[in-house]
């Protein structure tokens, strides 16, 4: 038995099934999609953005990620960063748009999903949402909790609009509606004044505390902002 | 049908110093270099070559553009111009899908470039300096080029073309970015007019040179699509500077009228499929462009609704 194992280990390779891949999208923004992919055996080298058959962006897999290798237990690059161009058409196309990862011979190509498992089969919907013309070039952060812990902030822009609008959200509370007007000297664009900054009071929002908060580009709540961990108030 | 909306012209990308180095211009280096660096190139043609094609064009079109010429020289109407000749005689045709030419291009944008405009001059056009690029563009950017082959020698005093070297790196221009309407677009007869001051302000502002171009017989200058370049004024109209452009995209991009394009409450951009000269047809024909699942507006120029 112990020779077969050793056999069936080294010359029969288990069957490659696309079940073994790991990974996908964890940001989705109109100006940025990323993530990481790793798939058992195969080297996959890059990530494409598509809408049907045409191709929008792609990327090296290339980005360390230590966090990604400590999930694992694999070293290796494993993370992307898709960027939307500012400049890409206002076009309209009746087709779905997908990413997929392929490998270094171009023999195999795994569509990616959002890592988020409860979002997950929104994947189609929320990629629709980012590549839509109305929110070409908007870019954003959410902070979370200044340091202070009175007020939650973050920044929000769009290339060529004087200001934007983002959508605050707490599990089952209406979203509420935010203008990104206030100046944020540490925003450094070269396209934009740094007019961007928002932020709400949480004396003006009672009823969210002790509930995670999240920011989204669109009134659906689709696109998140990009935050660096999960926020959840102080309870009341 | 797929459509590349993401890989640069190989001239305009990031890495073209690591291209250049690594000799993926081949022969063209030279060209590949004074494109990225200034906006345009030259090229020659074999002698043989010039004095096929350049008499032949000439000769063809004297007769038919003299009347418009004389009405010109004695101030009655603008510079004459014959657009898209090539339906009519094959040796402008020929011009545009001179092997040489078509074999740099694709060398110099790494894709399958093709002709779908030409405009035949007997005289100094005298047009105001201008992008290409407000005209008809190309996502993505970049694809798409001039091409202007002196049909005899030219002189400083019959309005030779003048370019600005350089200039191809200023932004791209659409209706959009003036912040313009349909409306006003619309009622404009010459809405390059809205641009120009735009020019006038970037050439003062970065000091552009004005370059002019005294090419002899077969003689070529291939600009950038976003190179500033008109006609000077014609100082003596007795003077011919016969000339043929010929404009060229290339494959699978989406092909635009920029100085047509809006905000997307307004409509958003405005779509071109253009001819291919060369296939005497739309680049896209019916089924591929409803493969394309393109949802904007399209607008049919007078060549796109004619057939070769």
């Amino acid at each position: 038995m112990t020779r077969f194992n050793l056999f069936k280990n080294r010359f029969i390779r288990p069957q490659l099934t696309y079940k073994m891949l790991q990974g996908g999208l964890e940001t989705v923004t109109p100006t940025l999609l990323s993530g990481w992919v790793f798939l058992p055996s195969v080297d996959l080298s890059s990530v494409k953005f598509l809408i049907g058959p045409h191709l929008v962006s792609q990327s090296f897999i290339n980005h360390a990620r230590p966090d990604v290798e400590a999930h694992l237990g694999v070293a290796g690059c494993f993370g992307f960063n898709i960027v939307i161009p500012n400049d890409f058409p206002l076009v309209e196309f009746n087709y779905e748009p997908w990413v997929v990862a392929t490998s270094a011979d171009d023999m195999h190509h795994v569509n990616l999903c959002l890592l988020d498992s409860r979002r997950a089969q929104l994947t189609t919907q929320i990629l629709q949402a980012a590549i839509h013309p109305t929110r070409r070039g908007l870019f954003g952060h959410f902070d979370g909790l200044s340091p202070i812990g009175d007020l939650l902030h973050g920044w929000s822009f769009q290339v060529g609009k004087k200001f934007v609008s983002v959508w605050m959200h707490a599990d089952g509370l209406p979203s509420k509606e935010l203008s990104c007007e206030h100046h944020r000297s540490d925003i450094d664009f070269s396209f934009h004044n740094g007019n961007c900054g928002f932020s709400i009071s949480l004396c003006s929002w009672p009823e969210a505390l002790g509930k995670e908060v999240w920011v989204s580009f669109d009134e659906e709540g689709l696109l998140k902002l990009p935050q660096h961990e999960v926020v959840i108030l102080p309870p009341a | 049908m797929a459509l590349n909306l993401f890989d640069k012209p190989l001239i305009d990308r990031p890495d073209f110093e690591e291209l250049f180095d690594a000799g993926r211009f081949g022969c063209w280096a030279r060209e590949a270099r004074s494109l990225h660096d200034n906006g345009f190139c030259l090229l020659e043609f074999d002698q043989s070559v010039i004095d096929d094609l350049t008499l032949d064009v000439v000769e063809v079109l004297s007769p038919i553009m003299l009347p418009q010429v004389q009405a010109w020289q004695r101030g009655q109407q603008g510079v004459p111009r014959l657009q898209d000749g090539w339906q009519q005689h094959f040796q402008i045709f020929k011009i545009s899908q001179q092997s040489l030419l078509l074999e740099c291009l694709q060398a110099l944008y790494g894709r399958e470039p093709f002709a779908f405009q030409t405009l035949n001059f007997a005289v100094g056009s005298e047009q105001h300096f201008h992008s290409d690029a407000v005209h008809f563009h190309s996502y993505p950017h970049g694809f798409m080029c001039g091409v202007w082959i002196a049909l005899e020698d030219v002189s400083r005093d019959s309005g030779p073309l003048i370019y600005y070297p350089g200039s191809h790196r200023l932004p791209y221009l659409t209706a959009a970015s003036l912040g313009l309407t349909p409306d006003q677009v619309a009622k404009e007869e010459h809405p390059q007019t809205f641009f120009e001051e735009c020019w006038r302000e970037a050439i003062k502002n970065n000091d552009y040179t004005q370059h002019f171009f005294l090419p002899k017989r077969g003689q070529i200058l291939i600009w950038h699509a976003n190179l500033l370049h008109g006609g000077e004024q014609v100082a003596n109209r007795e003077l011919s500077r016969w000339s043929q452009v010929t404009h060229y995209y290339f494959a699978d991009c989406l092909y635009t009228t920029p100085l047509m394009s809006f905000d997307y409450q307004l409509g958003g951009p405005t779509l071109r499929n253009p001819f291919d000269i060369a296939r005497g047809c739309r680049r896209y024909g019916d089924n591929l462009w409803k493969e394309t699942g393109l949802l904007n507006r399209i607008v049919l120029n007078k060549s796109q609704r004619s057939i070769h």
